[in-house]
């Protein structure tokens, strides 16, 4: 029922990637991959697309992370004892208490060896995951409704390990900011927004475009690009000049 | 120390005509020489100088706008249509580019390589009009420009103000076309289905250079038919003087009064506001051959000869008057023909009429063309081919279309390059719109048909009765007076200044 309630309507003015992205969350998908260039939305999606009314989980991989992070650790209270906090996979299992969460895992290709074994228990199917709580002994379920993003800019898919490919049957390619996103940027750079976000390794993410805008407007362009963009904007200007003189 | 690199950013580019590209271009570096710098668009692969200066960023706006504006997958296609030549299409899209650079605010007056002045020296001494006309209109908007136009006129001053007055009309077409708004436009043309729209404009103004780069190949032609002599003509006797260094100041002088070929200023671009200044394009050849069951007796030009072998002495006469006595005949073959019939809609031909034309070019090949809206049926017949003919004629399409085509396919039926080729037609040839829409009468495709018909000297007809007393004549070995349809008449005198055939 929920389910359905959360399922709207795809607007056509959205690039291919983020309809497919949209029609996988309503269409209940719960474990999805999104992967391409940075600066997209590709956390944003799974942070608030789809079911997220038990709430939204984020958790952002690197190798140095321990599996606190995933699960949860003992933290000194101000008693004298511990007491047991829980990781953000166990806080999207519980979701609201009634339904599960969703976990957004950032970058999993980031991840070191433990916190990837524990994140392939976790993110196993719902009959298959299970955690025994540390303090009570209590054996933890996901609830109904818990649902997995993981985000990654890796660009070949055959790079992730098997067991997670496997977990995790759709993967969607992110290759454009999202028009809401871009709605945010002054009217003129949008175009360049879009195509920049998956130009290789001359790429300008969304964010360096936001930060233009807001320079540009108290600095002018050329201060502007050259604060931003350095040795570059020369660059960066040109193209645009190049840009507008065609139609 | 490191020196800056300065990489340009082709990804942030939009076309129209190429949309949803995801990726980043590959660019590599050169010196900003001549020649080295480029762009494959299809391939999003850039070669440019990197370095912090001037001309460096000037290199790089250019190919910037070339990964721009430049036509990708379809140059081919334009090339294709056969309205201009290559060399012309790259050349005025250097122009078209450059102009492009201009306007988005850099200064193209530093594009030379300090080559300028000695080639246009060299071009002018060798007396190579085609190439000093391509070259110069290449450095329109360079700085180089300026001293390729100084190296020729110190060869020959008349030249030089020539080359000089089109490099301006080239820019004048230019700015004409940008006031109207799409000579940088990426659209598909949805006259022609190609892209990029704006390419359409070079596509007309490089026509136009085409006629007049050929101009002097045109005049040293008609020299060339009407010395019969034997006497080498003008420009031969330059050639073999330019050899020996001490004849070159008299050649320089001969040239210093040599006029340029002629007046330029009556050959004009086709008019760029008619029918969007796009030109409609020729639909691909459908030939059919139908089947031909009965036979052509006779043959055009087929003749007897007196022999000294054979049955029946035709001749007896020679016995006495021949020294080698060929008292017999042979038969020699003739050189066959060519009959290209025009089955459009505004020549109101009935069938009966076709097969009469076909009964009086035995020997012949002769084909009827006619294309429909969408060219989806064959639009060629072939109803007459080695001494075999059609019984009857299927119905015909309607429109034109295929116009240029038929008679480049009718050209190439020859058997030898002296094979008259007879064309029946009232010269209202049409091109093909996209969907369904016809293309209409253009200068440009008019001219594409004036060209083929002086280059293969075909004999034109506007009737069936004209063109069977056109073929009559052949038959008697006679040469048929040359005639030309009304609307070339008037196209080769708005584009070319003079009368055709005149």
């Amino acid at each position: 029922m929920a389910q359905q309630a959360n399922q709207r309507e795809v607007r056509q003015d959205l690039p291919q990637c983020w309809k497919d992205v949209e029609n996988a969350l309503n269409a209940g998908i719960d474990r999805l991959i999104l992967f391409g260039p940075p600066g997209t939305g590709k956390t944003f999606a799974g942070l608030n697309y789809g079911d997220v009314n038990a709430g939204a989980w984020r958790l952002i991989c690197t190798e140095d992370m321990t599996n606190a992070d995933v699960v949860g650790h003992y933290k000194m209270n101000g008693n004298g004892g511990w007491s047991w906090h829980e990781g953000s996979a166990v806080k999207a299992w519980q979701g609201d208490g009634i339904r599960g969460g969703r976990l957004v895992v950032d970058e999993i290709d980031k991840a070191g060896g433990d916190v990837f074994a524990t994140l392939l228990a976790m993110t196993d199917s719902h009959d298959s995951a299970k955690w025994e709580h540390p303090d009570n002994g209590r054996v933890v379920r996901p609830q109904d409704g818990f649902s997995v993003v993981m985000t990654t800019n890796i660009e070949n898919m055959d790079e992730l390990p098997e067991a997670l490919r496997d977990r995790f049957p759709v993967a969607i390619r992110v290759n454009q900011p999202h028009p809401d996103a871009l709605a945010m940027l002054s009217g003129d750079l949008r175009p360049y927004a879009v195509r920049m976000a998956d130009a290789g390794e001359r790429r300008i993410s969304l964010r360096t475009f936001y930060a233009f805008d807001k320079l540009r407007s108290s600095m002018g362009d050329e201060e502007s690009a050259r604060l931003i963009f350095g040795a570059q904007a020369q660059a960066f200007l040109d193209a645009i000049a190049i840009n507008k003189v065609a139609v | 120390m490191n020196k800056t690199e300065i990489r340009p950013l082709p990804e942030m580019l939009g076309r129209k005509d190429r949309q949803n590209e995801d990726g980043g271009w590959r660019i590599d570096t050169c010196k900003p020489v001549r020649g080295k710098p480029m762009t494959d668009i299809v391939g999003r692969h850039m070669v440019v100088p990197v370095a912090d200066e001037q001309i460096d960023r000037v290199i790089r706006a250019h190919e910037m706008m070339h990964a721009r504006v430049s036509p990708a997958e379809d140059f081919g296609k334009w090339i294709d249509r056969k309205i201009a030549t290559e060399q012309a299409l790259r050349v005025v899209e250097e122009v078209r580019v450059n102009f492009l650079v201009k306007k988005a605010g850099f200064d193209t007056s530093v594009l030379s390589d300090g080559s300028e002045l000695t080639s246009g020296t060299l071009l002018a001494e060798r007396g190579d009009w085609a190439s000093l006309v391509y070259t110069a209109v290449g450095y329109s908007y360079c700085g180089g420009g300026k001293d390729f136009l100084t190296g020729v006129r110190r060869v020959n001053r008349a030249w030089g103000q020539s080359l000089k007055d089109i490099t301006k009309r080239v820019e004048k077409e230019m700015a004409k076309a940008y006031k109207r708004g799409d000579l940088g436009s990426t659209e598909i043309d949805p006259r022609t289905g190609l892209a990029p729209f704006g390419f359409a404009h070079t596509e007309r103004i490089a026509e136009w250079i085409d006629r007049l780069a050929s101009i002097q190949q045109e005049e040293d032609d008609a020299q060339d038919g009407e010395n019969g002599n034997g006497a080498p003509n003008e420009g031969e006797k330059e050639d073999k003087n330019q050899g020996n260094p001490e004849n070159r100041a008299t050649n320089n002088k001969a040239n210093d009064e040599k006029k340029p070929p002629v007046d330029l200023s009556k050959i004009n671009p086709a008019d760029p506001r008619g029918r969007n200044g796009v030109v409609p394009t020729w639909g691909e050849l459908k030939v059919k051959h139908l089947p031909m069951t009965r036979r052509a007796k006779g043959g055009l030009g087929r003749k007897r000869i007196a022999s000294a072998m054979g049955r029946n002495p035709r001749r007896i006469g020679n016995a006495l008057v021949d020294p080698q006595r060929r008292v017999f005949d042979t038969m020699k073959k003739g050189n066959g023909g060519v009959v290209l019939i025009d089955g459009s809609g505004s020549m109101s031909l009935h069938s009966k009429q076709i097969l009469e034309i076909t009964e009086n070019a035995p020997g012949c090949t002769v084909a009827v063309y006619s294309a429909d809206r969408d060219n989806k049926k064959d639009n060629l017949l072939v109803l007459a081919e080695n001494g075999k003919m059609i019984d009857k004629l299927p119905e015909r399409n309607g429109g034109n279309g295929v116009d240029g085509e038929a008679i480049r396919w009718a050209l190439k039926q020859r058997k030898r390059s002296t094979t008259p080729v007879v064309w029946i037609t009232d010269g209202q040839v049409h091109g093909l719109g996209n969907g369904g829409a016809w293309g209409g009468y253009h200068d440009i495709l008019a001219m594409d048909c004036i060209k083929e018909a002086l280059k293969g000297k075909v004999f034109l007809a506007p009737t069936v009765d004209k063109g069977i007393e056109v073929l009559k004549e052949l038959k008697l070995g006679k040469t048929p007076k040359r005639w030309y349809p009304t609307p070339w008449k008037q196209t080769y005198e708005n584009l070319n200044g003079k009368r055709l055939g005149g």
